[in-house]
Parts: C-alpha cells; sequence; structure tokens
C-alpha cells in the first residue's frame, strides 16, 4: 500500500512538474539542448541502424525503380542543357536592365540522427548545432525541396520542425498558376493548402512551391504536390492536401540553408 | 548494497537504450507513421513491479528524457508519465500482474490517459492536429500500443526478473 506520509511528497512533485511546463519553451531549450549531447552518439548509430531497416524492406521495389529513374534522366539531361541555355539568357538580359541575379543560398549539410519519439508531432534531430552555423529559422531542405525549419539549436545538435507538423506555417504560390495560399502540417505526413479563393486555378497535382513571403523560406523551393481539393464550408475558400515531395519518413540528410546569399 | 546498486543500473541501461530505440528504431515497425508508446509502457511495467513512489520516479526522469529529445513543452511528458507511473503504482498489489487482461486492460487506460491528458495540455500551449484529422492517430496508437505491450512485458519480464534473480 501507498504510504501515507509520501503524499505530501507526490503532490509536491506533480505541483512542482506541472509548473515546469509553464517555463516559456525559449528558456527552457537551454536545459534541453544541454541534454542533448548524452544521446547524441547512440542515436546517430541507432539511426543509421533503422535507415538500413528502412532499405532492406525497399529492396525490390528498387530495380524497376532504377529503370524509370534512368529514362527519366535521360529526358532530364537534354532538358539541363536547355535550361543552361536559358540561364545564360536569363544573365545576359539582368544585366541588360541592370539588375541583380538571385544566387542560391549557401547550405549546411546535415545528417539526422533521431526523430520524434511521440506520436503528436512531426520533429527531427540533426547532427550539426550552432558550432556549425545553424540558428534557429533556417529552412531545411531534403536535396530537392523543402522539408522545414530549425526550430531549437543546441551546441551541436538542432531539431527541425517538419512541415507536416500541425505548428507549421508556409506560404506557398502553386506553380503554374501563381495562386497564394498558407501551408499547414496536418500531422499524418501530410500538409493542408489553406485559403486559396473559391474560383483558383488549381489541378490535382500541381506543383507548390514556397512563396518567399515572412522572410524564413527563400521564393521557389518545391514543397509537393495537391493530391486533393475541396471547398470549405461556406464557400469563401478552397483548400488542398498536399503531399511533400520529400519523403518525410525516409529522409537521412538534409541541407540547411543559410541566411546569407553565396558571394 | 550491491543489489540497490545492479537493480539501478539495470533500470538506467534499459531506459537509456528504450529511450533510444523509441527515437530510432521505432520508426522500422510504425505502421501508417503510428509508433507504439514504449517509454509508457516501461514506466507501466516498472511501476505495477515496483510501486506508486518508485512508478512516479520513474516516469518523472523518463519523461524529462522525453521531453528532451521531443520537440514538445519541457515537462509535459514528465508530468504525465509521473501521473501514470504513480497510479499504475497503486495497482501494485491490487492487480495479478502476469494475467492477460492486466497486460491489456492497464497499458489500453494508461494510452488512453497519457493522449488524452497530453492532448489538452499540449492544446494549451501549442497547435495540436484536430481530432477529427487525426483520429485513427489515438485509435492505431492505443491498439498498437495494447497488442505491442503483450510481447513487451514478455521479454521485461523474461529479461529483466528472472535474468536479475539468477544473477543475485
Amino acid at each position: 500500500m501507498f504510504k501515507q506520509q509520501k503524499r505530501p511528497l507526490v503532490a509536491i512533485s506533480l505541483i512542482v512538474l506541472f509548473l515546469l511546463i509553464l517555463i516559456p519553451s525559449h528558456k527552457s531549450v537551454h536545459f534541453k539542448s544541454g541534454l542533448l549531447p548524452f544521446f547524441k552518439y547512440p542515436l546517430s548509430i541507432f539511426y543509421h541502424i533503422n535507415s538500413s531497416v528502412f532499405h532492406a524492406k525497399k529492396i525490390f521495389t528498387f530495380y524497376s525503380e532504377y529503370l524509370a529513374i534512368k529514362k527519366e534522366n535521360d529526358e532530364f539531361k537534354f532538358k539541363i542543357n536547355q535550361l543552361k541555355e536559358a540561364e545564360h539568357e536569363n544573365v545576359r538580359l539582368l544585366k541588360m536592365l541592370d539588375l541583380k541575379p538571385k544566387l542560391p543560398y549557401e547550405s549546411i549539410a546535415a545528417q539526422i540522427i533521431a526523430k520524434e519519439p511521440t506520436n503528436w508531432l512531426n520533429t527531427l534531430i540533426i547532427n550539426k548545432g550552432e558550432k556549425n552555423g545553424i540558428a534557429i529559422n533556417q529552412p531545411v531542405m531534403s536535396f530537392s525541396s523543402l522539408v522545414g525549419k530549425i526550430m531549437e539549436v543546441g551546441g551541436s545538435t538542432a531539431k527541425v520542425l517538419l512541415i507536416s507538423d500541425a505548428n507549421s506555417r508556409v506560404v506557398v504560390l502553386i506553380q503554374r498558376t501563381r495562386v497564394e495560399g498558407m501551408l499547414e502540417g496536418i500531422g499524418n505526413g501530410l500538409c493542408r493548402l489553406k485559403y486559396m479563393p473559391v474560383n483558383a486555378d488549381v489541378k490535382l497535382g500541381d506543383v507548390v512551391v514556397s512563396a518567399g513571403v515572412g522572410g524564413v523560406y527563400p521564393k521557389g523551393l518545391i514543397i509537393g504536390n495537391i493530391e486533393s481539393i475541396r471547398i470549405e464550408r461556406g464557400g469563401i475558400y478552397k483548400s488542398g492536401i498536399v503531399k511533400p515531395a520529400a519523403s518525410l519518413s525516409g529522409l537521412e540528410e538534409v541541407l540547411c540553408l543559410k541566411s546569407s546569399l553565396k558571394q | 548494497m550491491f543489489k540497490i546498486k545492479f537493480k539501478t543500473m539495470r533500470f538506467v541501461l534499459i531506459s537509456y537504450f528504450t529511450l533510444i530505440f523509441q527515437a530510432t528504431l521505432i520508426n522500422s515497425i510504425s505502421i501508417a507513421a503510428i509508433k507504439p508508446e514504449i517509454i509508457l509502457l516501461l514506466v507501466i511495467f516498472f511501476a505495477l513491479y515496483n510501486g506508486p513512489s518508485a512508478g512516479m520516479f520513474c516516469g518523472m526522469v523518463l519523461g524529462i528524457c522525453v521531453d528532451v529529445l521531443s520537440g514538445g513543452i519541457l515537462g509535459i511528458n514528465s508530468f504525465i508519465f509521473g501521473s501514470a507511473g504513480f497510479l499504475c503504482g497503486i495497482l501494485k498489489e491490487r492487480v495479478y500482474t502476469v494475467h492477460l487482461l492486466t497486460r491489456i486492460l492497464i497499458p489500453m487506460i494508461s494510452c488512453i490517459f497519457y493522449l488524452g491528458l497530453y492532448y489538452i495540455i499540449a492544446g494549451t500551449f501549442y497547435h495540436l492536429p484536430f481530432l477529427a484529422d487525426n483520429f485513427y492517430i489515438i485509435l492505431g496508437t492505443i491498439v498498437y500500443t495494447t497488442i505491442f505491450n503483450i510481447f513487451f512485458s514478455l521479454l521485461l519480464e523474461k529479461w529483466v526478473i528472472v535474468r536479475t534473480t539468477s544473477l543475485l
């Protein structure tokens, strides 16, 4: 049986823990990032094992994917040549108009060492931190598309808030029609695109890119494709479900974009 | 003296590797992005065998570690796991821990308690997914955690209790 003399101790402990919740997150982050190095190396090792298991599961689909990718590669080579031509033309025209060309951002490559241990949130832990030039709100990409932003930074680790998390908000554009909307995570690996005008030209499969509004995400980063569209209750706005282009569950490495432009 | 030290060491090691497992390898066995709450299961197991005070302490320590690894609020998991550990610990002398019904009902109720309280507390400070959108997360977590516990508790009993007894 539970001893009576321990009751005040239990009550005090629970009250202290509840008060801990009330500490603002910008203050508690120092405590959290201070303890994270104790887990860093085992997490890194076990995450590699997890990635191997993930790939082993997919090995049977690799060959057919390889053939499809090879075919796609040939098409891309042709397109790259065309784009190079267009780039040269673009630079010439910008010079003529006396405008500075938009350069890609500098990036820091980082490895993922752990994932969110709970089912509610969608975050990652990476093996680079403040010492490596990572800062809060830096956009985080897979090698082709946006995956999130830095939410907490420690000395040698950082936490990434994925775009599929319910706390994530990104102002986006439909690449084809330039319709603007707000992208928010819905927690199950997908995102919801909200606040598009009801008469907006949006189709299934349309590519969604960042709008560059708000100062966190640069313009034009690919985010994903529209999977479904519906008109919101009240008939004022249209919304859609967006599937991120990057496989958020199978990520191993990411790029953190620095806020300064490459010189 | 040796017994206490060995028990503490054993608890620390099991907890540490369970934490690492929950943040990494558990993703390999997740179904539709749902993973079992094995830290909660460890707290329940420990509380049922050691009583309310030890259960609460174990819940608090493991909860703080989950908070460190998680992107959520500091203290939320610690508070809920601590409470769950305390409540399960009270049942120590009232339930038959190795009974199948105990293995199913206690994790199920604890999981509902954990998810419900997490949603209420985190929802106050954070933006959480709408319940309607993610009802399957709640249901899936409860079902998966409960089924997982049947094997997990057997493993813990076999490896932790039997091995320790034979060593001592």
